[in-house]
């Protein structure tokens, strides 16, 4: 009896599922190994293992059987064309397309980390700059400080002698400024500069804590760059 | 009551082949096909080992769920698609049945408890349990490779428990074995002849 009779006669009682312990360890590594020759025999014999339940008197399955399970298929669909075999060229990457994508996400993410560090300016306030970036804080909700103060560090794109009132006009969606102005101001208590500067604000322009509730700022030939940040 | 003992012809494995494949993309209506062509041995085989339809139709729903997520894997290594149906069956079914008789001295205990949940769970306890035909490819094996294969197939006994059971010495019952799965490829052979 040849070596690999030895194999086949094993592969036969393991299509019967009846090799235990050492027996079954040694087959398997001997399949692991690339075995053409006991492949071919065992699908073979499973082919030929068929005739086993074609043995037997029909029975019909109920019918209640194929819709409870075509129920349960329904629920766990899939996309289109996700089997291995085709799906995995569009989930193999080339070594190009790895590097590009990491090189992408680093740049986010330093760029990121840059802009999150970098010194906030200090820009020379003048008493017509404030009233313009005090609308830019109504314009948003309130509810960090640090908004607030980052709105006062941008860079003025209004020209400092525009009037003040031309800036400022009734529409929706309503913005109550008296319920802002809390926060606005808690927000300047963080400096005290910017508390006078706050002051300042109040004094000059009543008529939109006690007459105007509803504010937004009116776009100007530099206000749709500067707001829409 | 005839078996169906045809052997699936080389259109109709192809088609099986082409209707995995569309399984394997997601495609319920091949799913539904498939299940139309295979779950009648399945089923069949799932209650005569078993002896129970409630716990077989329990073991066709987890083999067909294993056909509508795994048809991916579905390979000729394993036989044609109705070998691996049946294969899948077979397993499940005694892996269920040994655990059964892991709470129960005996088969008969195991297959009795079984029966007594298919009936609380409203089963129908004059369903017709399936029987080897007699003029089927087993029944024209000889006595002793048909009960060796019937017991190792059926039942899932190794071929220690075989010999325990026929009372035999342990590489006589591996001889019926391998003697039987040869008559059996020959059966299969002349059938693809005809």
């Amino acid at each position: 009896m040849s070596d690999h009779q030895n194999w086949i006669e094993l592969a036969d009682l393991y299509a019967l599922k009846s090799l235990r312990g050492e027996e079954l360890d040694r087959f398997e590594t001997h399949l692991d190994k690339g075995c053409s020759a006991c492949e071919a025999h065992l699908s073979e014999v499973y082919n030929s293992l068929t005739l086993m339940p074609e043995s037997l008197s029909s029975v019909v399955p109920p019918l209640s059987l194929k819709t409870q399970i075509m129920e349960q298929v329904a629920l766990e669909p899939r996309l289109e064309g996700s089997s291995p075999s085709e799906a995995a060229p569009s989930f193999s990457m080339t070594p190009v397309y790895w590097a590009v994508g990491v090189a992408v996400i680093t740049a986010a993410l330093v760029t990121a980390v840059y802009l999150g560090n970098k010194p906030k300016e200090e820009v020379p306030v003048k008493k017509g700059q404030l009233v313009e970036k005090a609308i830019v804080v109504k314009e948003e909700p309130l509810n960090f400080p640090d908004q607030t103060i980052d709105a006062f560090n941008r860079t003025p794109l209004i020209d400092p002698q525009m009037p003040l009132q031309p800036q400022i006009r009734i529409e929706e969606p309503p913005v109550v400024v008296k319920d802002e102005e809390e926060d606005i101001s808690n927000a300047f208590e963080e400096e005290e500069e910017l508390g006078k500067l706050t002051s300042f604000f109040n004094e000059k322009t009543p008529e939109i804590s006690s007459e105007v509730t509803h504010v937004t700022p009116v776009k100007s030939d530099y206000s749709d760059q500067k707001f829409e940040e | 009551m005839k078996a169906q003992t045809l052997p699936m012809d080389p259109n109709s494995l192809k088609e099986s082949v082409d209707l995995l494949q569309k399984i394997a993309q997601g495609d319920q209506n091949a799913f539904s096909q498939f299940y139309d062509k295979h779950s009648a041995l399945a089923y069949r085989l799932a209650v005569y080992t078993m002896n129970s339809h409630n716990e077989a139709e329990e073991v066709v729903q987890e083999v067909f769920m294993q056909v509508w997520r795994k048809a991916s894997e579905y390979s000729s290594k394993k036989g044609n698609p109705e070998a691996w149906i049946t294969m899948m069956t077979r397993s499940r079914s005694i892996d269920k049945l040994r655990s059964l008789r892991s709470t129960n001295r005996t088969k008969e205990e195991a297959l009795s408890q079984a029966e007594e949940k298919h009936k609380r769970d409203g089963g129908k306890t004059d369903s017709p349990l399936p029987k080897i035909v007699l003029d089927s490819a087993l029944s024209q094996l000889s006595e002793k490779h048909r009960k060796a294969l019937e017991l190792s197939y059926f039942m899932g006994m190794t071929h220690e428990e075989i010999a325990k059971e026929l009372d035999s010495p342990l590489g006589t019952v591996k001889g019926w074995l391998r003697d039987g799965l040869r008559e059996l490829q020959k059966i299969m052979k002349s059938k693809r002849l005809d």
